[in-house]
């Protein structure tokens, strides 16, 4: 999976079906604050 | 005053410096750390058709299904260490016996619509899936006899026929539907279009549009994870250099599934990072065992053609690396279950060339002949999906090298299933199956499912060892017991050898 550096948050556990790279989409970000 | 000028830039210069660093080191105490924010359009690249939007029936129109998993979510999931996540369940109990899983909904889950997610629609999932016209196989026979009760709105309840520790991997295939939109639909109009187009699911996201090229997906409010992500547009592409290209030109912001090459290329985009992870997948060479098939008895034979073929050469040259060599029916990535003692015999044509000597199978005019009987048959493959035919025909010229003739007999994938598989007509085949998570292989290998009907599709004959391996293995919830069994079970299966497994 090739994921552009203006997200941030991705991550995949060491194994997954190909539908579970979403399996922490919820955690994905692309704007950020203080 | 230049002399007092220059003093002054030199002892501002280090300031200077200091000050920046000063003020780098210490941003995130004046500031404060920074934080996501809510927002953003993600934008995903897919090669090919978008797939099913209907969760049940992905597996039954062989299309990808990965999209389900951005508006739907079973009730757990299986992470590869054997631990469980829940997703629409906050909790479950297993009765003392095994036979029974009692699940607490999530108090505030809801359907994309607003609706309350209930055990209603937990057993109207079940129930549909369970259907004899239900057209996806593999869901249809792990959820038979098994009996689903709503206990109460928020608690359904299963009843197992028997031990099944893997039942919970089974569960995390199940996308769970909404019972209020589809309850009294045939199973023929749930599998129709109609509930494709506007899926109404309680996973992070929720449909705006599904055009010719493209789904678009907001954040679904009603979601008991709220992403952050405001929107996903998911874009279909018609081949991996398009998708590729426009990655690089920042038109989308992810591509799934590359190849060894795109993968490669895209390490040297500074502009992306390259995530890899292992899958549960695996090929294999199916040996079809049953009594009439003439060949495949002897094991010598089995173990001829498995020392024949070169794993590592078959990877590099036809995956382009992109795979590790597989010894058994538990892939590695299942990491609590997986015994890297039980190996497949190496490759070793001279072994080989002496295993079928001892077995009575001499070289005639450079092929392995027994009497009038020629060490000749056929190897069936799926041709839908890249690469199998070629490594099937890479397969072929290896055991041609030791005077095995293999023809590659390529088919597709439904005739694989329907003419090849379920009538155990093959002689021998190269399949590829994902069992998921969980290393329970029972379906495919327990003398128990050998069949017309079941998957075990080589018809090994009883081996009381490997049935009593795989018993064990889905008897007992306690991990370290079950990666015992299916140490043992692996270890059993290797010395019978009914597969070869090539690579994962």
């Amino acid at each position: 999976m090739a994921v552009s550096t203006r997200i941030h948050g991705v991550r995949l556990d060491s194994a997954i079906e190909s539908e579970e790279r979403y399996a922490y989409v919820s955690d994905w970000y692309m704007e950020v604050g203080r | 005053m230049i002399r007092r000028g220059l003093l002054a830039v030199g002892a501002g210069v280090p300031l200077l410096a200091l000050v920046t660093v000063l003020a780098l080191v210490f941003r995130n105490v004046v500031l404060g750390p920074e934080m996501p924010r809510p927002g953003g359009t993600f934008v995903e690249g897919v090669v090919g058709q978008l797939g099913s939007l209907n969760p049940l029936y992905g597996e039954a129109t062989a299309g990808s299904n990965d999209l389900d998993a951005l508006l739907f979510e079973p009730l757990v999931r299986v992470l590869p260490t054997g631990r469980i996540e829940g997703r629409l369940a906050a909790r479950w109990d297993v009765s003392p016996d095994g036979r029974t899983y009692s699940f607490t909904l999530r108090p505030n889950a809801r359907w994309s619509d607003g609706t309350s997610v209930t055990a209603d629609d937990v057993v109207f999932t079940v129930r549909t899936v369970q259907d004899p016209q239900f057209p996806g196989a593999l869901l249809n026979q792990s959820w038979k006899d098994i009996i689903a009760t709503a206990v109460d709105s928020s608690h359904v309840r299963f009843a197992l026929p028997g031990h099944n520790a893997g039942f919970l991997a089974n569960l995390e295939l199940l996308d769970i539907v909404p019972s209020h939109l589809l309850a009294g639909k045939s199973i023929a109009e749930l599998a129709s279009a109609s509930p494709n187009l506007n899926p109404v699911g309680t996973g992070p996201f929720r449909m705006v549009a599904n055009l010719a090229d493209r789904i678009q997906l907001e954040r679904n409010p009603f979601a008991w994870r709220r992403p952050w992500l405001e929107t996903i547009t998911i874009r279909s592409f018609p081949s991996q250099a398009a998708a590729l290209e426009a990655l690089d030109r920042g038109q989308i912001n992810s591509l799934a599934n590359l190849t060894p090459s795109a993968a490669a290329q895209e390490r040297g985009n500074r502009d992306v990072r390259v995530l890899a992870a292992s899958t549960y997948q695996y090929a294999e060479l199916l040996f079809n065992l049953k009594s009439e098939e003439p060949f495949f008895q002897d094991i010598k034979v089995r173990q001829a053609i498995a020392k024949a073929i070169d794993r590592t050469s078959i990877i590099r040259d036809v995956l382009g690396g992109q795979a590790i060599p597989a010894d058994g029916p538990i892939p590695r990535s299942i990491t609590w279950a997986y015994d890297s003692a039980a190996q497949q015999p190496a490759h070793d044509p001279a072994g080989a060339a002496k295993l079928l000597d001892d077995a009575g199978w001499v070289l005639v005019n450079g092929i392995r002949t027994k009497g009038t009987t020629s060490l000749s048959f056929g190897l069936t493959v799926s041709s839908d999906v890249p690469p199998y035919e070629r490594v099937a025909e890479k397969v072929a010229d290896q055991l041609a090298q030791v005077g095995i003739v293999a023809e590659v007999r390529p088919v597709t994938t439904a005739s694989l299933i329907h003419d090849y598989l379920n009538p155990r007509t093959f002689d021998m085949t190269l399949t590829a199956f994902d069992n998921g998570p969980d290393p329970d292989v029972y379906t495919f290998w327990h003398s128990s499912q050998a069949h017309p009907g079941g998957f075990n599709f080589a018809g090994m004959k009883k081996n009381v060892f490997i049935d009593g391996d795989l018993e064990d293995g889905r008897n007992t919830l306690d991990l370290a017991a079950r990666a015992k069994a299916y140490a043992t079970f692996q270890e059993d299966f290797a010395k019978e050898l009914p597969a070869v497994f090539l690579y994962t």
